[in-house]
């Protein structure tokens, strides 16, 4: 009985969070293990939720938290810090074949990489994610306000990226 | 799209880029459901807390009941009127009391606990203790 509950929010949450994931650590492969890493943690602790956040936004902050605990993990593993890998992974992004972008994406990208890590976040939350400022505000346990604030300052360094690129 | 009117707000939306390999999500969820610790979630009945409370008013029972026979026994041996109301005096502690018991005494009542379920003796340990 409570797989069959499982099941159901497998198959309602898999595809966002992959989209949430991917965003995060880029490469599909990474994405898939922290996927699977994520739904793990959610089945363990679904009874440790207590129903005071929204589920919703319960299972979102565990996603999040795997994949910085992921590119934490890989940024000590290969001794290069994560904006290192970042902007390896985006050199190689041509050559990726789960990325079929076209040269205005491939530069949102690079765009993004400059940002520091919490506006990337909440840029790629609200922009690509089409999150509400509520629910990413929810997620991240930070006020509407400031999320404002991070995402206002990304578009306007993202532009700037894009008009002298 | 011209770069040097680029505005991320009004203009049309720009897509991630990145593709998810075919058929990916076509078994992921059978895949995640073999991968799942072998636990299934556990929902605790609301009379695992009652438990708890018939342990302590089972243990508080063995401790009253013990305490009683001891009483009643070393009544018996009891010499002077200093000992005597000494036990049965109300404003007692249990440890004033426990300091009359001898190491064989307590050894009885711990072999009596450990007939007990595990919960309910060590309940009970931790109470002596």
């Amino acid at each position: 009985m409570q797989n069959e509950a499982f099941r159901k929010l497998l198959q309602l949450y898999q595809k966002p969070l992959y989209n949430h994931i991917r965003n995060m650590v880029l490469n599909h492969d990474d994405a898939d293990d922290v996927l699977q890493n994520t739904f793990v943690k959610i089945f363990q602790n679904l009874k440790t939720f207590k129903g005071d956040s929204k589920l919703f936004s319960w299972i979102y902050r565990i996603a999040t938290n795997e994949a910085l605990t992921f590119m934490q993990q890989r940024s000590k593993k290969q001794g290069i810090s994560n904006e290192e890998i970042q902007q390896k992974t985006l050199n190689n992004l041509e050559t990726d074949v789960w990325f079929d972008g076209n040269e205005i994406q491939l530069k949102l990208q690079k765009a993004i990489a400059i940002l520091p890590d919490k506006q990337q976040l909440v840029f790629k939350m609200k922009y690509f994610e089409e999150l509400k400022y509520e629910q990413i505000a929810e997620i991240t346990e930070t006020s509407v306000g400031a999320l404002k604030a991070s995402y206002f300052h990304a578009v306007k360094k993202i532009e700037v990226f894009l008009k002298s690129n | 799209m011209n770069m040097k009117e680029f505005d991320l707000e009004n203009n049309e939306k720009i897509a991630s880029g990145f593709k998810i390999p075919e058929g990916y999500f076509d078994d992921f969820e059978s895949k995640m459901m073999l991968k799942l610790p072998n636990t299934e979630l556990k929902v605790i009945p609301l009379i695992a807390k009652r438990k708890f409370w018939f342990s302590a008013i089972a243990a508080l029972f063995l401790i009253a009941i013990s305490i009683g026979m001891y009483l009643n026994f070393s009544r018996n041996e009891l010499t002077t009127n200093e000992e005597y109301l000494l036990a049965f005096e109300s404003s007692i502690t249990t440890d004033e009391i426990a300091e009359h018991l001898t190491d064989e005494d307590l050894n009885k009542i711990e072999e009596s606990l450990n007939l007990l379920d595990p919960e309910t003796a060590q309940y009970a340990q931790e109470y002596l203790q």
